[in-house]
């Protein structure tokens, strides 16, 4: 009886989130009553959670190294905002670059102040959630944006393909997966962020270079989340101020989704674009059977839950 | 002789932050700034964030976070502005304390009997809260017209001190009475200190650790309804970036995050400097959209300034 206990408890371990992707797609069509597995749906769903992918890559990284960015959703909202701003004076290609730049300048101050005080990362990453939150404000002037650039110019050189429309977010979000995906499990600086969230100290002394890692893993959370931004206006054209806030708990309940271990050390992108696509998954199932966001929020929040419970247990 | 003069400066250094800003104030705003309206509603902020910040300060002295505070707040003003049209005063504030309470001890029983870190878990129960809140309101924002409620943010003691005041006032006597009087107020530091030696020297660590959320979430129940009873509406988003400000304001305080250090006295009175800082800021009409920069860098630099003796 142990050793069955055990046996099963060491195959849900490996193959936690096959077993999780294809419970919440079962229920997903049931509860969307079959409208969500449909092909056209499918590929809906994947596309938008094209932002919130990338995002959750960043995400990982940061978490895997011991750390946490709290600083993703408003990075995205400073990103929106800065396109507009520069794009007065310098064309949608020039304020693009623009925004990238400040977004993984403000990624690299939190690596920065992460990495050489005491500070644990929750504190600084709040403190940049505010200050980008302000950024995106003060830069949009407080007024509502719109950017149809993005779609007007991108949308035409994809309407032969079959995807239409939903191509470009998706292949982005492949690219995205890939260059991640190497990032972490086929560089150095990918072994390193494992040494430093498994045992930091340890990392440190056998020549880890701490804080340069931690640097760069935060500065690509910041990169990401500027990619995101520009699907986002891609997909959706206009925006407010701020907007983007979401993104933090969706981006955090998709790498703990994914398997990445909260305490850090553990997890792997291939797993944490099961969390995304579970998330999307559920989300696009909930609006089908017409349960009000207000609520499908609070059913995020339970299923976020009970997946860390999970995973606190099975780690006993 | 200098030595005593540092130490009594530490101690007093939240009262001395708060003295250069009112100085600030009324050198170079006097009548924008000390004006009886704008000093009521300073007062009237100061205890709703004051009243949440030492909520958010016992966790922290229990070495815990709580994120959930804004939706909480949120909650509990969105409920009572349900309740009050068909039940009434008594029920409309009771019923919303009772549940935020509730919601913090789950918190406690996540971090605690769950072993989940506590960051995770009340974000968690920050995005649970906020759809029990959103199911409430449907997303909208539901209006307060019960006279004797909307009188609450009204009243004053000597017309210049209002009753939002004398609460924040009560509860930090409570406290403080609590702190030095029962033995939880020396547990409560102890688990924060060293959990291990609390542990073993008998201390509950576990039942103290949840009822401290428990406590927290009634601490925010209260500065809900009274935010609520100021605007006069009750809206799941109220709430919205109170988690941020009463941590910063505990922070402020010199509440470590280490857990086992800091008074709750001088939170509170962080939560007032921070209060009267946005006044300030507001009275020499900078862009309100500043605020947020201001605050993330008093956030990390407390933070930074109090690690050093880490």
């Amino acid at each position: 009886m142990q050793v069955a206990i055990t046996k099963a408890r060491e195959g849900l371990q490996r193959y936690n989130q096959l077993v999780l992707l294809a419970v919440v797609l079962f229920i997903a069509a049931v509860i969307s009553r079959g409208i969500f597995v449909r092909p056209g749906n499918l590929i809906l769903v994947i596309a938008s959670a094209s932002a919130f992918g990338l995002i959750s890559f960043g995400q990982a990284l940061v978490v895997i190294s011991g750390g946490f960015d709290l600083s993703v959703g408003s990075l995205v909202a400073m990103s929106i905002s800065a396109i507009v701003y520069f794009r007065s004076d310098f064309g949608i290609i020039g304020g693009t670059i623009a925004a990238l730049v400040i977004a993984v300048g403000a990624g690299l101050i939190s690596g920065f102040v992460v990495s050489r005080t005491k500070i644990p990362p929750f504190i600084v990453t709040l403190g940049m959630l505010s200050i980008a939150d302000s950024m995106s404000w003060i830069l949009a002037a407080g007024q509502p944006i719109t950017v149809p650039e993005f779609n007007d110019n991108i949308a035409p050189l994809f309407s032969s393909l079959p995807l239409g429309q939903n191509a470009f977010p998706i292949i982005v979000l492949v690219v995205g997966f890939v260059v991640a995906s190497l990032l972490l499990h086929r560089s150095k600086w990918g072994r390193y962020i494992y040494a430093i969230g498994d045992n930091e100290a340890a990392a440190s002394i056998a020549g880890v270079p701490v804080r340069r890692t931690k640097l760069l893993a935060y500065g690509m959370s910041g990169l990401l989340c500027s990619v995101a931004a520009i699907i986002y206006l891609y997909q959706n054209i206009s925006a407010t101020p701020g907007e983007g806030a979401d993104y933090l708990l969706l981006s955090f309940a998709a790498t703990m989704f994914g398997g990445v271990y909260m305490y850090g050390g553990e997890g792997t992108i291939p797993g944490v674009l099961v969390g995304v696509l579970c998330l999307a998954s559920v989300t696009s199932a909930l609006t089908i059977a017409g349960i009000p966001p207000s609520i499908y929020q609070g059913v995020l929040g339970v299923i976020v839950l009970a997946v860390v419970l999970f995973q606190a247990r099975i780690r006993r | 002789m200098t030595r005593r003069l540092g130490s009594v400066f530490r101690e007093l250094d939240v009262v001395v932050i708060l003295g250069v800003l009112l100085v600030v104030a009324a050198v170079f705003k006097a009548s924008t700034f000390y004006n009886l309206s704008n000093l009521f509603t300073v007062l009237e902020l100061s205890a709703v964030l004051g009243i949440a910040t030492l909520g958010e300060a016992l966790v922290l002295i229990v070495k815990g976070v709580d994120v959930s505070v804004g939706a909480q707040m949120g909650l509990a003003g969105t409920l009572s502005a349900y309740l009050i049209p068909n039940f009434g005063m008594a029920p409309a504030i009771l019923i919303p304390l009772v549940v935020c309470g509730l919601l913090g001890l789950s918190n406690g029983i996540l971090v605690e009997k769950g072993r989940i870190p506590p960051l995770v878990a009340t974000i968690g129960m920050m995005w649970v809260v906020g759809g029990l809140a959103g199911s409430i309101s449907n997303g909208r924002l539901i209006p307060i017209e019960n006279q004797s409620f909307q009188e609450i943010a009204l009243g004053s003691v000597f017309t210049a001190v209002p009753l939002f005041f004398v609460g924040l006032f009560l509860v930090g006597v409570v406290a403080y009475f609590v702190r030095l009087n029962f033995s939880i107020g020396r547990h409560v530091y102890a688990i924060g200190g060293d959990e291990e030696a609390a542990y073993y020297s008998a201390i509950p660590v576990a039942k103290i650790r949840i009822v401290i959320y428990g406590v927290a979430g009634v601490l925010y129940g209260i500065a809900g309804l009274l935010m609520a009873s100021y605007v006069r509406s009750g809206m799941p988003a109220f709430g919205k970036g109170y988690e941020f400000k009463a941590i910063t304001a505990a922070v402020l305080g010199g509440i470590a995050l280490t857990g086992g250090q800091g008074n709750i006295i001088k939170a509170i009175v962080g939560a007032v400097i921070l209060i009267v800082l946005y006044g300030v800021i507001t009275a020499f009409a900078i862009s309100p959209y500043i605020q947020g920069i201001v605050q993330g860098c008093i956030l990390v630099g407390a933070v930074y300034y109090a690690s050093r003796n880490y």
